[in-house]
């Protein structure tokens, strides 16, 4: 090496020296403002996370995981670069890892250069300020320079000569690191394990009625974004628009009028440009709050670990504070608080016929009970999902368990997601409160659901409004069929037949319930995975309080599932929820005249019972 | 005024007021209470109408203001000599009676169906879970709601001899600035008295024809099941009728090839009477229906408007 040569290596090596200097006191930076301590042991638990996305995720999830590899490669060579000469079997295995690296960094800036367009024009489309879209475009190129640059260094290292060129990359490239990642890497080592089931309670009515808390003190929903929850600001900022979440939600692949991505940036760019007296809702449309339906796909997704969620139920508690309800979601309230249900139908033998079809008692008059059913609002009311019922009881009495099982009769209410999911915190725990020590009144051990909804709020929100839930075990009726099926008391019979599934977003993604259902359809039928299957499933469009409602979209979010289901050449849908249910049924009545049957598991069960085994 | 002896209710002489801004409710109300308990009438009206009830003594309110608080004051300030007060259950006189109960602190019930004394307590009776059932009770409330429809009025062939009684109505908090008509052209089935409401039945959109005959020949409107309004486009998505569209209470609901599936129906269950067609007699509508014909809609329809004489 020339004397040039040695002088311009060492220069440039100085200045990687100190720009990972820069990257080190920001990371320390941030860490310390979002209060996180970093150790060994959490960086250890987010490799393991990260690896078992790169197995089980999907393309933009291994995108993600190239372009860190190829980051940490490159700092790498780097900052071993004046040892490597010494080390040359460590060279040449680097050297070798450069290709994959290379492969994926290629394929995430194909990506990053189409996103580029696309995003502009949902900015545009979502009333994104001119300060949010210039932001918006900022935040992508630097992500596409950075991508470019490491791409650029990981070539360059294979030509002997040109290390100063590669150091000089490297150094500006973890500047930019420096400048612009280090706070969403913090966010991630806070949050990757946070639980998408976490609601953050905006009061414990439970408190209030004892008096322990002063109503007038609780303040519920935001006028200023100042007020919105110091996570969800730090969720917001840490956002570098790398359009994952948006990849993923199910209400802007319908055209419908959100994308989780604009709208924490908007948040976080209205906050910096008016400061946190500005009104959320300068910028935020009505119906961008309300056209999500909280199924956790972009909270999934991120690699950034930013919960859309907990910002959206800030606002949508807002609009329901403020009354800034059209007529269905009032009346939805409405039924709610006064009538015991969703659905505004009298409460008032709501599923008698159990006790008329299957002689199973109520807890009231007192018979000893291992299992307490809960029916749910659907198949209460709605006679096409009380087959799911049925078919479960037939399934129930197969198995000599008809003795152990009471409902609730008249007593049965609505468990209070649909409240809790529109914004309507207190109705919400009014509920969890009163069928808690309904629950408590019988001794109730063992509670069964057929619904995703309910299933979540009873393992998950009632814990957090009392935790004497702790000591219920709920079942899904997936996991009590395969608890029957592997105890013997029933059997199912193979029949040679293409079943596709749907999981529910509330079962699946939020409970990681996804292996019962897969061993039951598999021990009798073939069964097809659609491509978004078990947590990585796609919405039927009812959750989030949706059912009850309407937003303006392209398309019916049933109509894109249905599609996806139907892809698998399958003309059997299996369902696991009485909502999914209801929407697939009619998006296949309406777009398939029928052809795809979609079923419930329990429906399916009991289809293929062997009552000989 | 009730006295009570030795724990005896002795009726001395129970006497009701009943107030409806509307003359006609206020007529139905008179032969709904008629031997039931002797009342005089408050309305808002002409001198000369007040020979129209049969009543001895009528009081006239002077004006009668878009704010029901100058209402509600009006008839306290007259309240002292009743026992029992009726309000014809229209948009502003529920408002009169809730605060009419809020003022004088005496509870209140709503839409009452019947009214009788006993021992001088009011026995009456109301719809409960809405709408299944009706309630009857023994209660402490002493104003009520009643609904219009509930009797036929109460004629009078010669004007009454009665005591006349103009009361003032204070200048109201809310003042009528401007009033605007709906938009022409916007259809409001929440208002319609006869509603035709067509489902995928009909099969294509040259269908509605039928359906429109007979909705023309009632003079009602048209409506239609999700899949027809906002799925198919046949109709406009304003005229759904169910979970995700309007929730309607004609007179009368006539369903065309609807299967009736529990999200339409909470859209139409208050109707009071409901016919259906449908050609599957295991179709869910015949469960909700007064009158069913099993059937091919194209059949019988055209059969009907002819019957109609159309
Ligand atoms: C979230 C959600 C919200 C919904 N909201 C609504 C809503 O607001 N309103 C609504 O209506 N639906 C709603 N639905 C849809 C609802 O579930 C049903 O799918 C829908 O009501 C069925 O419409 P239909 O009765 O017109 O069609 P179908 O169910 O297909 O019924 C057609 C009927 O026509 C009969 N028929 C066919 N040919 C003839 C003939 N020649 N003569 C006589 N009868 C004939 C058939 O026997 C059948 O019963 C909603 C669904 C979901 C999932
Ligand atoms: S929860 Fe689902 S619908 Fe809502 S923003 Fe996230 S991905 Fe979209």
């Amino acid at each position: 090496m020339s004397l040039v040569g040695v002088i311009a290596f060492y220069f440039t090596y100085t200045l990687v020296l100190f720009s990972i200097i820069a990257i080190l006191y920001t990371f320390g930076l941030w860490s310390r403002r979002f209060s996180v301590a970093i150790s060994i042991q959490r960086i250890w638990k987010l490799g393991a996370e990260e690896m078992n996305r790169l197995i089980r995720g999907n393309s933009i999830d291994r995108m993600h995981f190239a372009i860190v590899v190829g980051l940490l490669l490159s700092i790498a060579f780097a900052l071993l670069g004046p040892a490597l000469p010494y080390l040359l079997p460590l060279l040449y295995l680097m050297l070798a890892l450069t290709l994959p690296a290379i492969a994926g960094l290629l394929l995430s800036l194909y990506w990053r250069l189409q996103l580029l367009n696309k995003s502009d024009r949902l900015n545009r489309k979502l009333n994104g300020s001119k300060e949010m879209i210039f932001n918006s475009k900022k935040l992508q190129v630097i992500l596409i320079v950075v991508i470019v640059f490491t791409i650029a260094q990981l070539i360059v290292e294979w030509i002997t000569g040109f290390e100063w060129l590669a150091n000089l990359l490297d150094a500006t490239k973890n500047l930019f690191i420096a400048i612009y990642y280090a706070r969403p890497s913090i966010n991630l080592i806070k949050n990757f394990d946070r639980p998408i089931t976490k609601v953050q309670l905006p009061f414990e009515l439970k408190k209030i009625q004892s008096g322990e808390v002063d109503a007038a003190q609780v303040k519920v929903g935001v006028d200023k974004i100042g007020e919105l929850s110091s996570d969800a600001i730090a969720s917001c900022d840490s956002c570098v628009e790398i359009g994952a979440c948006e990849a993923a939600c199910p209400a802007t692949a319908t055209g419908r009028l959100l994308s989780p991505r604009v709208l924490v940036r908007k948040v976080s760019v209205l906050k910096e440009s008016n400061g946190d007296d500005a009104d959320p809702f300068k910028e935020i449309l009505d119906d961008e709050v309300w056209s999500c339906t909280t199924c956790g796909a972009c909270v999934y997704s991120c690699p950034v670990g930013v919960d859309h969620l907990g910002l959206i139920y800030q606002l949508r508690r807002t609009m329901v504070e403020k009354n800034r309800l059209d007529q269905k979601k009032s009346s939805l309230l409405m039924n709610l608080m006064q009538g015991g249900n969703s659905m505004g139908l009298p409460n008032y033998a709501r599923n008698s016929w159990i006790k008329d079809e299957f002689g199973i008692s109520e807890a009231r008059e007192g018979k000893p009970f291992e299992y307490l059913l809960w029916v749910g609002c659907m198949p209460s009311f709605d006679e096409r999902s009380r087959e799911s019922v049925r078919s479960l009881l037939k399934i129930v009495r197969e198995a000599g368990l008809s003795d152990k099982l009471a409902y609730l009769g008249d007593e049965e209410t609505c468990c209070g997601d649909p409240a809790r999911r529109l914004g309507e915190e207190g109705t919400f725990q009014n509920y969890a409160l009163t069928n808690i020590e309904i629950f408590k009144k019988y001794g109730a051990k063992k509670l069964v659901v057929l619904c995703a909804h309910g299933y979540n709020s009873f393992t998950n929100d009632y814990i957090s409004v009392d935790s004497s839930m702790k000591g219920i075990k709920v079942y899904h009726e997936s996991q009590l069929i395969e608890e029957l099926i592997e105890k013997g008391k029933i059997k199912l019979k193979k029949a040679n037949e293409d079943v596709t599934i749907h999981d529910p977003c509330y079962l699946a993604r939020y409970n990681g319930v996804v292996e019962p259902q897969r061993l039951i359809l598999s021990s009798a039928s073939n069964l097809k995975e659609p491509q978004q299957s078990g947590e990585r499933t796609f919405c039927c469009g009812a959750g989030g309080a949706n059912y009850w409602y309407d937003v303006p979209e392209e398309k019916r979010i049933s109509h894109e599932r249905l599609d996806q289901l139907s892809a698998t050449g399958a003309k059997v849908t299996v369902t696991l929820c009485p909502f999914c249910n209801s929407m697939l049924n009619d998006a296949s009545s309406v777009k398939m005249n029928g052809s795809m049957k979609v079923i419930d598991l329990s429906q399916f069960v009991e289809e293929h019972l062997d009552k000989n085994g | 005024m009730a006295k009570v002896y030795n724990n005896w209710v002795y009726i001395k002489f129970m006497r009701g007021l009943i107030f409806s801004e509307n003359a006609e409710l206020g007529k139905e109300m008179l032969n709904f209470l008629g031997g039931k308990i002797e009342c005089d009438v408050a309305f808002a009206g002409e001198v000369g109408e007040a020979g129209l009830f049969a009543a001895k003594k009528i009081f006239i309110l002077d004006s009668y203001p878009y704010d029901p608080q100058p209402v509600a004051i009006a008839l306290e300030s007259i309240a002292t000599s009743y026992d029992y007060f009726f309000v014809g259950a229209t948009t502003a006189g529920r408002e009169v009676a809730a605060m009419m109960s809020q003022d004088l602190k005496i509870p209140m019930e709503s839409e009452i169906l019947s009214f009788d004394l006993e021992s001088g307590q009011a026995r009456i009776s109301r719809f409960y879970y809405g709408g299944k059932t009706v309630m009857e009770k023994i209660t402490s409330a002493r104003i009520f709601t009643v609904m219009a429809g509930i009797a036929s009025p109460l004629v009078t062939e010669k004007p009454y001899e009665q005591e006349v009684t103009v009361v003032h109505v204070q200048k109201p908090g809310i003042n009528l600035i401007t009033r605007e008509e709906k938009q022409k052209g916007s259809i409001d089935l929440t208002r319609a008295d006869v509603i035709v409401a067509v489902g995928r039945g009909i099969g294509k959109k040259e269908g509605l024809d039928v359906a429109g005959k007979l909705a023309s020949a009632l003079g009602g409107e048209l409506a239609g099941s999700r899949p027809v309004c906002s799925d198919l486009h046949w109709l406009g998505e304003e005229r759904q009728v169910g979970l995700s569209g309007k929730r309607v209470k004609p007179k009368i609901y006539i369903a065309l090839g609807i299967s009736g599936q529990i999200q339409h129906i909470v859209g139409m269950r208050d109707s009071k009477i409901v016919i259906a067609i449908n050609r599957d007699k295991s179709a869910p509508i015949f469960n909700e229906c007064d009158y069913g014909l099993v059937g091919d809609l194209y059949e019988i329809v055209p059969k009907l408007v002819q019957a109609l004489g159309f």
